[in-house]
């Protein structure tokens, strides 16, 4: 089977085929983020060799103004390095993120292109199409194509196809079924099936769980419940996570070297884990428990941290975050801790800057080549200029820890913006 | 298809009935300046239910660890405000940039792998690997990890 030529090809007819309103009336958003790093790094025959990749980040989206409910949105990134080659060996250089066509007429929608899928057991990007529809109460949804992560092992054939139903019982049911096949090889690589629900019960509080079949190992490869319940202007949740090794991880030479033993592991893991957090114009925080509880009992780990921010004017921010991770395997225990600063557009008489601060220390129980500790530091500033529309940002990284002894890096990061006939959305 | 799986949808859709409550629109209007702050919706839209329960959709201080569950069923809510664009920052694993390196200077936003990730990850990798497995499980989308496993 050809491949991997069709769906730029497709790509490229839909764009042809799109129609070109006059430019006055279009409505464009460039998005441009140009990055430029500075550090120096150790190659397996070489020392102190000098990095400087200069990245680009591309977005561009084109939306029909007419209201026909067209769109177009591309993105992807690039990398040029400056320096040294063998620093980045034969990593890849760039790539198409994403690039679709959207069509949105009534309750229908329909993408082709390049895409990320996340629905039901998907959570991939492919080269296909998507179409989503709301029929008498249903949301139908169904996707299918080439698996872009897969590309490039020179194998041909791979394909990808699922699909979504949800439906409402009744007003406090949400629910779901959901299906999705990947092809690999000439075979069937996964074959996953899932429920979700969601179920709002009295006083606010909601439930959601989701179980995950795969039918390829015929067996749950996870479930997730969780119990939400606000109480005031808090929000406190409750949840329980399963995980079964063997049919939620694959075995192949399509798994990533990490996790391809897993598998045969034949381990599960429950999580237990309470969460309470609440906002407000000046005060966020919460607090997470979570405990781990491991077929290999001396995996079994307990984890409790809490995160707080007080914010000021815009988007001003001062937070510190704190964490313990406690397991009983003392290779696996450390403390964390983050504080960090953000001051927005300080009056500076010239232009308005913003500056920043970021620190993360990590303690860890048994040293990890002869150290104990990582301490990562980053300073930076950013100034908008041309009404807005170029946003600069300088900064530098200081990290000491068991990798690199000392480790400078700078960092140039120009983000230009451009629209036409819209205002700036996110 | 498979079997149960045809079981299960022709259940589902005979057990269904009523209808759902009413469509979105296609983008949250654009004249509401969110800005680069997390929403809340619920202070804006309050109590409300319909057409959905917006509370629930409230950026909380621990968003980034609970949006996963929005995101699978209510897809195009998320599609109100953000394109694709605003979630490649952190998921896509085949750049070489991770977000917190990226966003270095946007200190205000949370982002995974803060730090010396390169010690630190075999720690969470141990305890929790499923939770790493959807965006780096296969080799395209763990290209970085491929220099020492
Ligand atoms: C700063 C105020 C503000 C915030 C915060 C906000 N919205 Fe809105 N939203 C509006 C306004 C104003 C409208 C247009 C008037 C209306 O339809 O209620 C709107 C409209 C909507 C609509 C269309 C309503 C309809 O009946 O068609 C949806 C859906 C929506 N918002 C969802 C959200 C969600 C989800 C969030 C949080 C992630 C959110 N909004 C946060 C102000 C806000
Ligand atoms: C009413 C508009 C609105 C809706 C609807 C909405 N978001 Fe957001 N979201 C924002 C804004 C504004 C921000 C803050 C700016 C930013 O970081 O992109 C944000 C931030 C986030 C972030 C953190 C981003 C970061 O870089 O730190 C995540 C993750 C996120 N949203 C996911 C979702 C998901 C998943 C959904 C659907 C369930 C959703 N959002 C629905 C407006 C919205
Ligand atoms: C600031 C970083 C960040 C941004 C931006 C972000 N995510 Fe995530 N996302 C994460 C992290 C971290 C996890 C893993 C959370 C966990 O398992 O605890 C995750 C998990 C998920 C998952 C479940 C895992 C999977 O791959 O199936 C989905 C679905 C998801 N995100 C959707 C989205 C969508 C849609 C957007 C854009 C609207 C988005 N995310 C933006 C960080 C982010
Ligand atoms: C929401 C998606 C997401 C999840 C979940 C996630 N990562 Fe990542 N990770 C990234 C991205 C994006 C990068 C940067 C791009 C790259 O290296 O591919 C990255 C980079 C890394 C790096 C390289 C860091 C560096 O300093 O160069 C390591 C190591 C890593 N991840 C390990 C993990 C581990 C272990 C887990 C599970 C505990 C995990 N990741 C979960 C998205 C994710
Ligand atoms: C600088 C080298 C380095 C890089 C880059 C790296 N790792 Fe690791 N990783 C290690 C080391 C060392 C260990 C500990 C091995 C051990 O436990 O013996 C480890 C352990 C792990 C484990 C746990 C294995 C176990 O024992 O259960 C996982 C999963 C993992 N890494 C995933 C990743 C992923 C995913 C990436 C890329 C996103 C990555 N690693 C990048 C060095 C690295």
């Amino acid at each position: 089977m050809k491949k991997r030529k069709t769906v730029p090809i497709l790509l490229a007819g839909f764009v042809a085929a799109a129609p070109v309103s006059p430019a006055t009336a279009a409505d464009v958003t460039i998005r441009s983020e140009t990055i430029a790093r500075g550090y120096e790094r150790d190659s397996a025959t070489e020392s102190n060799l000098v990095a400087l990749p200069l990245y680009e980040y591309l977005s561009v989206a084109y939306e029909d103004p007419e209201g026909s409910g067209l769109s177009l949105h591309a993105g992807g990134w690039g990398r040029k390095n400056l320096g040294d080659e063998a620093v980045f060996a034969d990593n890849e250089t760039g790539e198409l993120l994403y690039g679709y066509l959207d069509l949105r007429r009534g309750s229908l929608l329909a993408r082709v292109g390049r895409q990320d899928i996340f629905s039901g057991p998907a959570s991939e990007a492919i080269d296909g199409a998507r179409i989503a529809y709301r029929w008498r109460g249903y949301d139908l949804a169904g996707f299918a194509g080439l698996p872009v992560a897969l590309e490039g092992d020179g194998i041909d054939g791979d394909y990808v196809w699922g699909g979504r139903m949800a439906f409402s019982p009744a007003a406090e049911i949400y629910a779901a079924v959901s299906y999705k096949y990947v092809e690999s090889n000439g075979h069937r690589d996964s074959e996953d099936a899932a429920a979700d629900l969601r179920w709002d019960l009295p006083r606010g509080m909601t439930f959601t769980g989701r179980s995950t079949y795969s039918l390829k190992s015929k067996g749950f490869s996870g479930h997730d419940l969780e119990l939400a319940l606000p109480l005031q202007e808090n929000d406190i949740r409750a949840g329980f996570e399963r995980i079964s090794y063997e049919d939620f991880f694959a075995a192949d030479d399509k798994t990533a070297a990490p996790f391809r033993y897993l598998k045969d592991s034949g381990g599960s893991l429950n999580i237990f884990r309470a969460t309470i957090s609440r906002g407000s114009e000046e005060l966020e925080a919460g607090a997470a428990l979570r405990y781990y509880d491991h077929s290999d009992a001396s995996r079994d780990s307990f984890y409790g941290g809490v995160t707080v921010s007080w914010h000021g004017d815009g988007l001003t921010q001062t937070g510190a975050e704190a964490g313990r991770m406690e397991s009983d395997d003392s290779r696996n225990s450390f403390t964390l801790l983050r504080l960090f600063t953000y001051f927005d557009q300080l009056e500076t008489g010239i232009l308005p800057v913003s500056l920043s601060a970021d620190l993360v220390y990590a303690l860890y129980d048994e040293r990890i080549n002869n150290e104990d500790y990582s301490l990562f530091l980053s300073a930076g500033a950013g100034a908008k200029l041309m009404q807005e529309a170029l946003e600069v940002r300088v900064s530098i990284g200081y990290s000491v820890d068991p990798y690199y002894s000392h480790d400078l890096t700078s960092m140039i990061n120009a983000t230009w913006r451009w629209q036409k006939n819209g205002e700036v959305e996110e | 298809m498979k079997h149960g799986v045809t079981v299960i949808i022709a259940g589902t859709l005979i057990t269904a009935a009523v209808a759902l409550a009413g469509g979105l629109p296609a983008r949250h209007p654009s004249y509401v300046e969110l800005g680069d702050r997390k929403p809340v919706c619920s202070d804006c839209h309050e109590d409300e239910k319909d057409p959905i329960l917006f509370k629930r959709y409230n950026h909380t201080p621990l968003f980034l660890e609970e949006h996963k569950r929005l995101a699978r069923m209510r897809p195009d809510v998320c599609e109100l405000c953000h394109r694709q664009e605003s979630c490649q920052d952190c998921h896509a694993t085949r750049t070489e940039l991770k977000p917190s390196v990226k966003r270095q200077v946007q200190t205000y936003k949370r982002s995974p792998h803060r730090g010396d990730y390169i010690t630190r990850h075999r720690l969470d990798a141990r305890i929790d690997p499923a939770r790493c497995y959807r965006c780096h499980g296969n080799p395209r989308r763990s290209a970085s990890c491929r220099r020492c496993h």
